[in-house]
């Protein structure tokens, strides 16, 4: 995507009205939630005014000029930005190489460590969610075709399924971040005239194939990124190999060799148990003593070096 | 630094040596026990945007992850693919179970030191072991990545009382890559789509190609698709770029190693609920298969070409495009039928 051209403001301002309220459903209005509590537990699912354009909408705002984490625009996302090039959040799709910490999602909110109970809402740090469930569709032949257009534009989709006699579906993005965004994006919007899409986070796939694959490639990732973490630390041990080993006598704990024993009688206990393992845990517990001797022996050298150091100081 | 210092790796504290924190006294619940903590609050780059703790130090050390970013201390990998890393090493013992609910959540943080740490944080947190570990890691995952391996999945049970050759006739299986007359026609129908192949890497395919989709019918579980494109000129375009290894049948493109087939064809349906596209799906995987091995006798064929012999072959080309035409459907229905 260009960023050649500045974002457009996608909404007047002035066009916006004062009193914004939903209709009454409850005693006292929240106007920090902008809803109405007190009432019954009605909740409402109001259709979207705006909607994204994407083509026309985004362009470089304040934020494509600052450094540091840049975070996407809530409202641009929902087709409301009053700012324009003003915003100082970012005014485009998020793609593959954009970057952040899995503590917040894309517009800088902060998740939390479990989902809600009904899967709305920002997300759990603990899971990786890639997919969304589509409530409130009206099926037709031209669903799924409707559901590519609308979300084909918010990132790269690995899968759309549509649940004919169910009417929902779900979509899955190559980027957790995409699908934070078209969450935002196309919850309350329609893709017809009478409905409302419900979007939540999905559950995971029970279908025993989809888990299968799911793991398969869970391992591919972690391969891959165990590989490049040890090609960094070759290089980085290459470069300074005095700097790098003072830490590590610096940081041991003293509680540290308790767990390691304890770790060892874990596996030769496990080990008489089952001997399909028996050479795959033989090769730890042979790493693990040479571990454990190099540990041992940094952890004499160390008090060493520093009781030197101190005497000499006090001389 | 003083024992309550907070444990931050070194990407959230920013490249500023002379860092200034502010703290807050039990200022936040942490999000992981809920207990309230010690808030600590940053400015990584001037004028960026603040950074904060979110949990507490006991949770912290028990995983020995980052306070604020939560990832592994030692790498800089998030927590679960650290732990999900070294299960994958043979480390059987990590226990990764977390407290679920509150009361045992506060309970676990309360009695830091009864429990073994959480995760894979007691092998990270001695950065040799978790070395040696990872080290054997890579080694196994040269041995351990298998290729990819097509199983046929097994299909449930009554799905052979599902009728499907109406749709499955309406479907331009032996369709070609010769451009149809109709110029309205700006549709390809892809077939042998995997389950594994995400749709992104085909539309990519013919993005990266300057050509524009217009719409992208993709479904798997019917292991086929109809991608339309903007203008003829630009399904034209896409169909001179894919290879037809038999003339007057699907083209090929593959892949991630995946074999698609390809040919001109107006938009259908792919069956309405899913057992309906189950059973496409495991008779376009059948078609599929059957038309690679007449592709492998067509291959040994173009090579007796090359050797000589060119008039004969001629003659047998011609003959056997005769007898590919003239197998009608009829004679391909058999074979759909499980």
């Amino acid at each position: 995507m260009s960023l050649d051209k500045p974002a457009r403001v996608q909404v007047d301002p002035e066009t916006i009205p004062q009193e914004d309220a939903p209709p009454q459903t409850g005693t006292v209005f929240n106007i920090w939630y902008n809803k109405w509590s007190g009432g019954g537990n009605q909740f409402q699912l109001v259709k979207a005014k705006y909607k994204l354009n994407v083509e026309k909408d985004s362009g470089y705002t304040k934020a494509n000029k600052t450094d540091g984490l840049k975070f996407f625009c809530l409202f641009f996302a929902k087709g409301m930005c009053t700012k324009g090039k003003k915003c100082e959040y970012l005014h485009r799709i998020p793609n593959e190489f954009d970057f952040l910490p899995q503590t917040v999602d894309c517009f800088g909110r902060e998740k939390f460590s479990e989902y809600k109970d009904d899967m709305s809402g920002i997300g759990s740090f603990n899971h990786v969610n890639k997919t969304l469930y589509i409530g409130g569709l009206i099926i037709k032949d031209n669903t799924h075709d409707l559901l590519n257009k609308n979300f084909r534009k918010l990132g790269k989709i690995v899968k759309i399924n549509v649940i004919n006699n169910k009417n929902c579906g779900f979509i899955t993005f190559k980027d957790e971040i995409n699908a934070q965004f078209a969450k935002e994006a196309m919850i309350g919007q329609s893709l017809y005239e009478n409905d409302i899409l419900n979007i939540k986070w999905a559950n995971e796939d029970p279908n025993p194939a989809a888990i299968k694959q799911k793991k398969r490639q869970h391992e591919e990732e972690t391969f891959q990124i165990v590989e490049n973490l040890l090609t960094k630390f070759d290089q980085s041990k290459k470069i300074k190999p005095n700097q790098q080993q003072e830490p590590e006598i610096e940081e041991p704990k003293e509680f540290e060799t308790p767990v390691v024993e304890k770790e060892i009688k874990q596996i030769e206990a496990s080990n008489s148990k089952s001997t399909i393992l028996n050479e795959k845990s033989l090769n730890y517990l042979s790493l693990l003593g040479k571990v454990n001797q190099t540990s041992t022996q940094k952890k004499e050298t160390a008090p060493l070096v520093s009781g030197y150091e101190s005497s000499d100081d006090d001389e | 630094m003083s024992e309550d210092a907070p444990a931050v790796c070194e990407t959230c504290l920013g490249p500023n040596p002379y860092l200034r924190m502010t703290r807050e006294k039990n200022g936040l619940e942490c999000k992981l026990c809920t207990r309230p903590f010690d808030v600590y609050k940053w400015f990584p780059i001037k004028n960026g945007s603040v950074k904060k703790t979110i949990i507490c130090t006991t949770c912290s050390k028990q995983r020995n992850c980052c306070q604020s970013c939560l990832m592994d201390l030692t790498y800089g990998i998030p927590i679960q693919l650290r732990d999900a890393a070294l299960k994958m090493a043979g480390v059987e013992n990590i226990s990764n179970q977390e407290p679920q609910n509150e009361i045992s959540k506060l309970y676990v943080a309360n009695n830091l030191e009864q429990f073994p740490k959480i995760g894979g944080a007691s092998i990270t947190s001695d950065s040799d072991k978790a070395r040696e570990i990872l080290t054997k890691l890579s080694m196994a995952s040269k041995n351990k990545i298998a290729p990819k391996s097509i199983k046929n999945e097994s299909l449930p049970s009554h799905i052979n009382k599902i009728d499907v050759t109406k749709i499955i006739s309406k479907l331009p299986l032996n369709g070609s890559t010769t451009p149809p007359n109709d110029t309205s026609i700006t549709t390809i129908f892809i077939f042998g789509i995997d389950d594994s192949l995400p749709e992104y890497k085909i539309t990519d395919f013919f993005e990266n190609l300057n050509l524009k989709i217009k719409n992208f019918n993709c479904q798997h579980k019917s292991k086929a698709g109809f991608l339309t494109f903007q203008t003829r000129s630009d399904a034209e375009k896409a169909m001179s770029q894919i290879q037809s290894p038999q003339p007057g049948k699907p083209g090929l493109l593959v892949i991630e190693n995946i074999p698609l087939r390809i040919t001109w064809g107006k938009e259908r349906s792919l069956g309405n609920s899913n057992l309906e596209k189950l059973k496409i799906g495991s008779i376009i995987s059948k078609f599929i298969k059957k038309l690679s091995t007449n592709g492998d006798n067509k291959s040994s064929l173009s090579l007796q070409i090359e050797n000589g012999n060119k008039d004969s072959n001629k003659i047998n080309n011609k003959k056997k495009q005769k007898i590919e035409t003239s197998k009608s459907y009829k004679a391909l229905s058999k074979d759909f039928e499980l």
